[in-house]
């Protein structure tokens, strides 16, 4: 086991005292595995991988197991969690405008962990550095080291971001809706990159997005997130093929397909999710829930074992696994 | 023959870019490259495209928010470019735009009320009492009720500011909605309440969109004609339903096949470096899984198919 999470609770300071912004979360993650977690904005998605590389605003309090190589990550100080991040655990963000320094040429970005990390002399992570941006398969890699950031298209960047990750052979890589500022056709290359290099190298993936379909294809397993909590997690193809949350459902029925006849009425879920710690006792998604009753506002959500490994956490799920 | 709504008339836009040096010229982009359309009343009409492929910069020409380097554009048989100020405005009411940012877009110091009122303020023919009409009929439209008019834009979620920004764009009673990305920014549950609410609109209310958007599904789910653009020009026009089932270009067809689907696998084109584009050749040939000696020589040119599609490649699909 490369990374258990367990019972994983965020709390983040605000002017009216802390407040809960992830609870129960709980998974885990083997070498080489992959696992999407998808969620729309406040389902605490970000907050859970933002977590696990230490990088929580000031003064957010963690409390749960973060066990990552048998280290518990919650227990780590900055420093020792310094020393992990871009080494053992590698990250890749949305905008790699944001993570890149402008100032400074992507190969001696790309080379930076490397000497920091392994020790390495410059002229040797230099050369590494090319290697790199060869293996995201960068165009004329010699060329992109040499450049600064901004000379770079969006989808070039990306690739530069994901060499950098990528320098210390990361056992894990986090990204974070790594695709969702690049054009369909670029993130589609993208994220077929990103599935070879963790094959060839055994390195597990924690993909963050907010894309359904982006999750269903290159994710062997889900976890569905809602108001800060777990609302489904399993397989990926059976969690999206035959959800069994309501939750899970109104989303896949939300989307707009493509070939659908025009106007088709889409299901809309009525109304706009509270904000992550709203309801401090029962399900998050009670109100906007077609089924909801009034056990769900005031019951703790219960984790229902399926077949098949999977999970659902709604009180109208029989214990066959079955909406009542 | 019904006067078309909208035409647009070999639009070309060019930017000026930066200098490279004191003394040199100015080098020149083409963000529009020669695009003609044509929107009849009811059909809404929309345009799909990556970054860069310059859908916006034809949307802002559209709304006369920039003045083309070439090209005309008519609305109701009219040309935006040769109206009066005056007329120019009086144009406008007869179509609003929708933008992207439900949170950009919305002046967060005032209240929705005089948000929503905005566009009626230079209409001379409009009286203060028809004004606050107005607004509620709007507002009613897409859902809020008349308190909202008192509340600040903060009050209100993304989808409802989406709402808001909807309810300001109706409220002149336009016939045609310019609306650039307007559910990207949303997340998918309040995206479908939005699009919902268009459908609505284009059913109830007459309302024409002229839609933006790089993603596929949005758009056939509101248009009834597509145009594709990519570099500045259309590559592949026709009906929504046709051209998405049966593409003729080969750049709608990888579009199509990177979209991520539940459904099935998107097959994604080899991950190729592209070659060097040819001057003068097709612009999608360094892309193209299809590409021919002929695609490096001569740039196609779009031509109809038959069936009211057209596409603009030599060996179409």
């Amino acid at each position: 086991m490369l990374l258990a999470v367990a019972d994983l609770a965020i709390d983040l300071p605000t002017p009216d005292g802390p407040r809960r912004v992830v609870h129960d979360v709980s998974f885990t993650l083997d070498g080489g595995d992959n696992l999407g977690v998808v969620g729309e904005s406040g389902s605490g998605k970000t907050m859970t991988a933002l977590a696990l590389m230490g990088l929580l605003p000031e003064g957010a309090a963690v409390s749960g197991v973060l066990r990552f190589e048998d280290r518990d990550l919650v227990k780590l100080d900055e420093a020792e969690m310094q020393k992990l991040r871009g080494d053992r655990i590698g990250m890749v963000f949305q905008e790699p405008m944001t993570a890149l320094n402008p100032l400074h040429r992507i190969g001696r970005q790309v080379a930076e962990p490397l000497i920091l990390h392994r020790g390495m002399s410059r002229a040797a992570a230099w050369t590494e550095a090319v290697r790199l941006l060869a293996r995201v398969r960068l165009r004329d890699p010699e060329r992109v080291a040499r450049a600064y950031p901004f000379a770079l298209s969006g989808g070039e960047r990306q690739r530069a971001m994901i060499a950098m990750a990528l320098s210390c052979s990361p056992k894990l890589l986090i990204a974070d809706e790594p695709t969702t500022a690049l054009d369909v056709t670029v993130q589609a290359r993208i994220l077929d990159l990103l599935a070879t290099l963790g094959a060839q190298s055994d390195m597990a993936t924690l993909l963050v997005s907010h894309d359904l379909a982006v999750v269903a294809r290159h994710c062997r397993r889900v976890l569905v997130m809602y108001g800060g909590t777990v609302m489904e997690s399993g397989p990926a193809e059976a969690v999206l093929r035959d959800a069994r949350h309501p939750y899970t459902r109104a989303l896949l029925e939300a989307r707009p397909r493509a070939g659908a006849p025009r106007g088709e009425r889409l299901r809309a879920i009525a109304g706009a999710a509270a904000p992550a710690g709203a309801e401090p006792r029962g399900c998050p998604f009670a109100g906007r829930c077609p089924l909801t009753m009034d056990a769900c506002h005031a019951t703790p959500l219960p984790t229902i074992e399926l077949a098949g490994d999977r999970r659902v956490r709604c009180l109208r799920v029989g214990p066959d696994g079955r909406l009542a | 023959m019904t006067v078309p709504l909208l035409e647009v008339v070999d639009l070309v836009k060019d930017y000026r870019l930066a200098r490279p040096s004191w003394f040199a010229p100015h080098a020149i982009r083409r963000a529009v490259d020669g695009v003609s359309l044509t929107i009849h009343p009811g059909r809404s009409f929309g345009v799909v495209g990556e970054s860069g492929s310059g859908k916006s910069t034809l949307a802002r020409a559209v709304m006369a928010l920039e003045q083309p380097t070439a090209g005309t554009v008519r609305l109701d048989g009219h040309s935006l470019f040769d109206l009066s100020s005056r007329e120019l405005r009086a144009a406008r009411a007869e179509m609003q735009m929708i933008f992207q940012d439900p949170y950009g877009s919305l002046d967060p110091r005032q209240r929705v009320g005089r948000i929503v009122a905005e566009p009626l303020i230079n209409l001379a023919h409009v009286t203060r009492t028809q004004r606050a009409a107005r607004v509620l009929e709007s507002l009613r439209a897409v859902g809020l009720v008349a308190a909202d008019a008192d509340k600040y834009p903060h009050e209100f979620s993304g989808g409802q500011r989406q709402r808001i920004a909807i309810a300001r764009a109706l409220v002149t009673r336009p016939k045609l909605v310019v609306a650039d990305e307007p559910v990207s920014a949303l997340d998918v549950s309040i995206q479908a309440q939005v699009l919902n609410l268009m459908s609505d609109l284009q059913r109830e209310a007459g309302v024409t969109f002229f839609l933006i958007s790089h993603d596929l599904a949005v758009v056939g789910h509101l248009c009834d004609d597509v145009a594709v653009m990519f570099h500045g020009r259309f590559v592949e026009t026709g009906p929504a339903a046709a051209l998405f089932k049966a593409p003729k270009h080969p750049y709608t067809r990888e579009l199509i096949d990177a979209a991520p689907k539940l459904e099935e696998a998107p097959i994604v084109a080899v991950d190729a470096p592209p070659r060097d584009e040819a001057p003068g050749g097709c612009a999608y040939a360094a892309r193209c899984r299809f590409a021919q000696a002929r695609c490096r020589e001569a740039a196609p040119a779009l031509r109809p198919l038959g069936d009211g599609r057209s596409a603009a490649c030599h060996f179409p699909l």
